[in-house]
């Protein structure tokens, strides 16, 4: 089933939006069921990543929460079948980046909590620029993605410029890295499990499997 | 934003024709700002002189497409160009027609400069500090005294836009006015730069300039829209322009290492993409700040985000760029070193990136920018 590209935009809006709202996991339930319904997709090294409600919690002593499930790589899957598709990829960097975007709401709530000095640490310089640098990655990030959507699949004009692996690769490291940053905002609260850092650590593994192979490009065609 | 209008991507097509004379001039214009004046004939010198209406809808984006890629000849020669400028911005949101005329017969005559005299000495751009003082006389009109630093084209300007701070008024209570800069009391000299050479930023100082009353800009308007209203307007629409300065600087850094390092390897040629991916999404928020602002002209958290990105690229570029030649680049690449000392120079124009990130962030906590949107 191949989805039109309005579909496939609609589809990352909403994944989006499930995964600021809710988290990576109904988020990836939902990017499947719209675009990759008949089975989990698989990255190009042919591991998929399966959403499970329920996965045990590392040195959890039996805790689980939402999660992925790896699957055994698939040799076929290297030759591409049972790949994700483009539309599929372009919909895991939305629901990447309204995870990171919950992530940072949560940052403004806890942080707006929180008192030191008799001011909430929000209002400290030092957080009000770390927390303007991943806005501004959020921004970037959803221009990239915008103009993706378009380019990939639109009038075909700007096909040959399309270079997934760099630029919707490079959307993915900003995203982890606007995710780390959020996470030392909330200090050791991102380290303990489950919470925001184990939502960071699901939306990173997505990325690592997911990830195209870099072709490299010389300057001339650059 | 993915594609611009029809005539916008004609113009873009234009001013990337013009830039390659201005990379010829850039050298010459480091060292001797002056030269410009022997450049007048150049289509792009002529085009930023003649263009004197600013406030048009759609005209940030417009002026972003263009900027950049002048800026990608040479930011400094750009900057050095005459014209209306900031000061042109201003005149269009707060100006009356009357004042508009004025203002643009100034600049018909022949190729003229402007400056837009804003920052203080220890007090900077911040309104809530501004000490020049423009006091009512007795006839009506109005006295100016104080002084001013980093005004770009300071010294050559024949009209400036003045920012000060009506006697008796309240810590926000600051208005623009219009100075004919060969009334007495006006006296600017340029300052030594590091780079943005062309652009003669000076120190200027008031000295019981009188100021007629039809030159107070905004008293047309009504009482809510003349001061801070206006000029965080005027600021809105000046800075994705900034961004574009400093993304046609990182762009020409970026040209000079494609043009001349056709075999770049491993962490260089990473590097080099790097920088090339950077700058297509810093020109899309930046586009995506402008189309905004010509929307809805009090919405500058784009802006403030794409300014910051910008010059912080900007350097990154020029830097990565000169790695790319080895030792003592900066020597044996002198338009690459004049590259890397310009991108210094848009990180104090228009707010530094503090400003921005301070700007922005307000923007986040109260729900501005940023919001979920409605699925």
């Amino acid at each position: 089933m191949t989805a039109t590209v309005e579909a496939a935009a609609r589809c990352g809006q909403e994944c989006r939006a499930t995964a600021r709202r809710d988290g990576v996991v109904p988020a990836l339930h939902r990017l499947n069921a719209v675009l990759s319904p008949d089975a989990p997709p698989r990255g190009a090294s042919g591991h998929a990543l399966v959403p499970v409600d329920a996965a045990p919690l590392p040195g959890g002593g039996g805790a689980t929460a939402p999660g992925l499930a790896l699957s055994a790589p698939d040799p076929d899957a290297q030759a591409g079948v049972g790949r994700a598709s483009a539309h599929w990829r372009l919909g895991l960097a939305w629901v990447r980046l309204g995870a990171s975007e919950g992530l940072r709401d949560l940052v403004l709530v806890r942080l707006g909590e929180r008192h030191t000095e008799g001011a909430p640490l929000l209002m400290k310089q030092l957080v009000k620029g770390a927390l303007a640098d991943v806005l501004t990655e959020h921004l970037e990030a959803e221009c990239v993605l915008g103009e993706a959507g378009t380019e990939r699949h639109g009038t075909g004009r700007h096909e040959a410029a399309w270079d997934e692996a760099g630029r919707l690769g490079r959307v993915h490291d900003r995203i982890t890295r606007a995710d780390r940053a959020l996470l030392r905002l909330l200090g050791a609260q991102g380290f303990t499990l489950p919470g925001p850092g184990w939502e960071a650590h699901l939306s990173e593994l997505l990325a690592d499997v997911y990830r195209e192979r870099r072709v490299v490009v010389s300057p001339e065609e650059a | 934003m993915t594609e611009l209008p029809a005539h916008l991507e004609e113009l873009r097509r234009r001013a990337r024709g013009w830039a390659g004379d201005l990379r010829a001039a850039a050298l010459e214009v480091d060292r001797d700002p002056e030269a410009v004046r022997d450049l007048f004939d150049l289509p792009a010198v002529g085009y930023l002189a003649n263009r004197l209406r600013s406030a048009d809808s759609g005209d940030t984006l417009e002026r972003v497409v263009v900027v950049e890629e002048l800026a990608r000849g040479d930011a400094g020669l750009m900057l050095a160009s005459p014209g209306p400028s900031m000061a042109g911005v201003l005149v269009d949101v707060l100006g009356s027609p009357e004042q508009q005329d004025w203002f643009r017969s100034r600049l018909a005559a022949r190729p003229a400069w402007t400056c837009f005299a804003l920052t203080e000495p220890e007090r900077g751009s911040a309104i809530g500090e501004m000490t020049t003082a423009l006091s009512p006389q007795q006839d009506g009109s109005f006295r100016l005294d104080g002084v001013k630093r980093y005004v770009g084209n300071a010294s050559r300007a024949s009209v400036a836009a003045v920012f000060a701070r009506r006697a008796g008024a309240d810590r926000l209570g600051v208005t623009a006015v219009l100075v004919d800069t060969a009334d007495p009391g006006w006296t600017a000299e340029p300052l030594p730069t590091l780079g943005l050479r062309g652009a003669r930023v000076g120190a200027v100082s008031l000295d019981g300039v009188r100021v007629p009353a039809g030159r107070v800009l905004g008293a047309h308007l009504p009482p809510t829209r003349r001061g801070m209203w206006g000029i965080v307007q005027v600021f809105n629409r000046l800075r994705p322009s900034v961004a574009a300065i400093a993304l046609g600087i990182a762009g020409a850094a970026h040209d000079y290492v494609a043009e001349r390092r056709r075999e770049l390897r491993g962490a260089e040629r990473a590097a080099f993409e790097e920088i090339g991916r950077r700058i297509e999404a810093a020109r899309l928020l930046t586009r995506r700040a402008a189309a905004a602002v010509d929307a809805r002209p009090s919405d500058g958290y784009l802006a403030s985000a794409a300014k910051a990105r910008a010059c912080e690229l900007a350097e990154d570029a020029t830097l990565v760029a000169l790695g790319c030649f080895g030792p003592a680049a900066r020597v044996e690449h002198p338009l690459l070193d004049k590259y890397a000392r310009d991108a210094r120079g848009v990180e104090f124009m228009e707010g530094t990136g503090f400003v921005q990130r301070l700007n922005l962030f307000q923007g986040l906590h109260t729900g501005r920018v940023g919001r979920a949107a409605q699925c």
